[in-house]
């Protein structure tokens, strides 16, 4: 199993959001300890260490983010491995898939770069910082698997039923005839989101 | 192109603004005697002013009508080439579409009011996730139009129904009953104990109260001293009490059956509730033990599906308290598909798990240390010392030995069963709950390593399925990387 890096300038992305957040949270922690009483050092104390620990944060974490950064694609599944302190995977067979959307934030605008989300009938993963063309290159290609997945599981159901059925796998066609009625249907992924 | 445009019957006005109705009434009610005083004398100021106010209360009381009778006449349902339309023509215009194929349960309900007029409520929830946390669409019929309405829904499925669930009146034609003292029984194993510690407390309280009390200090001057006191434990006590026999009233007469793929459940005694759950829309199966069915040796079996218990007052119940010989033999009638289950032997956790507990008992301490200072700190000036040091390290031991008790009998709760085609899950701490679910309705799985689990080896993890939001993610125990790289390979396999 050979895991994909993300691109370059996710680490940019990541700092400027890191950068974003970062001085959102220290502006609050600032404005809480400068009410703080002048006799309360274990508040002072507590407070400055959390300043720290963001700004270590703020300058550790997206490289080290990035480096952990991997995602994986293959005929069964997604696999997305990402995290700082904590490492999370994700594991999302291909089958379940039910919904793809692409994501482009404002920063992620400025980097160039997008997300796509892949959606199943009960949760929901992101492949975060691809380049424009890989992630509609990845949206078109899991719309055709799931568009295969869809037809095979439709001519299963037909021929359990005693039916027969020619399906065009590329175009996602499929013509099925059961009890006599041919039916003609169409299996689409239902949407693509843009931002 | 539209069929037959319905509408409700005209008896949900009362139910949906029957609250607010019901308030107005028994406001103007209380006030009734004072309005007929004042009005003898109409030219005193005060006899104006109770019109007024009357008048205000006709008022409100023809609005809130006049507001659901309007919405009940603009609110329309057709089906419609396989999907079932629902339009509210109001202010806020409104209409759904929802495919009939998507459909997960088709349940029938009948409260006293309904029972009395003759008409029954249609609830009905489709197989997302998105609309999970309550009922899709809710139709009140009379009892004829809302059992041709299912039989036609079901014949766009391409299913049929030989005799509806309603009709199913003699016990002989269920596979499973429950006898009035077998749902007491229930009641009894599925205690909650707070309820019953808080309505226990009560009795005992009241009667050393009665015992040791002054005796010249009578029952009466202590109602009065602390009437505000009295009245709130009396509700929390009264609300205990109604938590410990209300499920006599929700299951009273529960009959399950299986035919063909569907299970029909029916049960309740003020509100009565007819289930419908399609087999292939059961996403998992939990077997609960209560802490009283611990003791006893019972279990209860709930199924998990987009549909069933997804509000509070719905039970997801498939078998109420039974020894585990009867789960047996009634899983292998209803659900087959998942029968054998409560035999397979459970693999506990790594005894490295402790390793974490450790870990979270010292944040918790750290966590209770600071708050313990920052509270002393703030409350140094007040002339009385409000938390003396040795009451805060005291209370502070107890939470911690209170929180190592609880991870103990976690530990002896949880643990795991991978199969060849489901995984079972235990969890728990007083109260167990296995959960049994087959690898091809697990949507996603996630797996986190913190950096505990680097030393410990052991990997936190979390299975999606598709159900209301308390059951669609279950945690698995605290397992090694091999052990949850197994779970992954046979969810992929499954697909």
């Amino acid at each position: 199993m050979s895991y994909e890096k993300p691109n370059k300038k996710a680490i940019g992305c990541m700092y400027v959001s890191s950068f974003i957040l970062t001085t959102i949270a220290i502006g609050i922690l600032i404005g809480v300890l400068s009410s703080l009483p002048e006799d309360f050092q274990l508040g002072k104390i507590l407070f400055i260490s959390l300043i720290g620990l963001l700004v270590l944060s703020f300058l550790a974490g997206p490289p080290i983010r990035y480096r952990r950064y991997r995602y994986f694609i293959n005929e069964e599944c997604i696999d997305v491995k990402e995290g700082f302190l904590w490492i999370q995977r994700n594991i999302v067979p291909i089958e379940r898939l039910h919904n793809i959307e692409i994501h482009k934030g404002p920063i992620n605008r400025l980097f160039g770069i997008s997300k796509v989300t892949v959606i199943t009938a009960g949760s929901r993963v992101s492949i975060n910082f691809l380049e424009d063309r890989q992630a509609e290159f990845i949206a078109d290609s899991l719309k055709k698997r799931i568009n295969e997945v869809a037809v095979v599981k439709k001519m299963a159901e037909v021929t359990k039923a005693g039916g027969t059925v020619g399906c065009d796998l590329s175009q996602g066609n499929c013509n099925d005839t059961v009890g006599g009625i041919k039916q003609e249907n169409e299996y689409k992924v239902s949407s693509i989101k843009e931002d | 192109m539209e069929q037959n445009k319905m509408r409700c019957h005209v008896s949900i006005v009362i139910e949906n603004a029957g609250k607010l109705l019901g308030a107005l009434l028994f406001f103007a009610i209380s006030q009734i005697d004072d309005v007929i005083k004042h009005l003898s004398d109409f030219n005193r100021m005060e006899s104006k002013t109770y019109l007024l106010g009357f008048g205000v209360f006709v008022l409100a009381f023809l609005l809130v009508l006049g507001f659901h009778l309007f919405r009940w006449f603009k609110t329309t349902i057709w089906l419609e080439d396989g999907t079932i339309m629902v339009e509210r023509d109001t202010m806020n215009k409104r209409k759904n579409t929802y495919n009939i194929k998507h459909i997960s349960n088709i349940d029938m309900e009948q409260n006293l009011f309904e029972r009395l007029i003759g008409t029954c409520k249609i609830k009905i929830d489709t197989n997302s996730s998105v609309l999970a946390g309550s009922t899709d669409i809710k139709i009140v019929f009379s009892k004829q139009k809302a059992m041709e309405f299912k039989r036609k829904i079901l014949s766009y499925m391409g299913e049929s129904e030989e005799k509806g669930v309603t009709e199913r009146e003699k016990q002989e034609e269920f596979d499973v009953v429950y006898s009035g003292k077998d749902i007491l029984l229930h009641c009894f194993y599925s205690v909650p104990i707070l309820s019953l510690v808080i309505l226990l407390g009560a009795i005992v309280g009241f009667f050393v109260l009665m015992r040791y009390v002054d005796t010249s200090y009578t029952f009466v001057d202590f109602v009065r001293d602390a009437i505000g006191g009295v009245v709130a434990i009396f509700l929390l006590v009264l609300s205990s009490a109604y938590s410990l026999v209300k499920g006599f009233f929700e299951f009273y007469g529960f009959q399950a059956k299986r035919s063909n793929d569907r299970i029909y459940i029916n049960s309740g005694l003020l509100r009565k509730n007819m289930h419908t759950i399609p087999v292939d829309k059961i996403n998992g199966i939990k077997l609960v033990q209560p802490l009283m069915s611990r003791f006893f040796g019972r279990y209860q079996v709930e199924v998990i599906n987009i549909g069933t218990g997804d509000e509070k007052k719905e039970s997801a119940n498939l078998l109420l308290s039974c020894t585990k010989e009867e789960v047996r033999k009634y899983m292998q009638v209803l659900v087959p598909e998942y029968k054998n289950f409560i035999d397979q032997p459970i693999q506990k956790q790594s005894a490295r798990y402790f390793y974490h507990v450790a870990y979270n008992l010292v944040m918790t301490a750290l966590f209770l240390t600071i708050a313990f200072f920052t509270f002393r700190y703030f409350t140094e000036a007040l002339p009385v010392d409000l938390l003396p040091t040795w009451v805060a390290f005291a209370a502070e031991g107890g939470i911690l030995i209170v929180c190592l008790l609880g991870f103990v009998l976690s530990y002896l709760s949880s643990g795991y069963y991978i199969g060849q085609d489901y995984l079972i899950v235990t969890r728990g701490v007083l109260a167990r709950t296995y959960s049994m679910i087959r690898y091809e309705k697990i949507q996603q799985m996630q797996i986190r390593e913190t950096l505990l689990s680097k030393v410990t080896k052991l990997n936190k993890a979390n299975v999606f399925i598709l159900a209301a939001l308390k059951n669609s993610i279950t945690l698995l125990p605290l397992a090694n990387e091999e052990t949850l790289e197994q779970i992954a390979e046979k969810m992929l396999e499954a697909s």
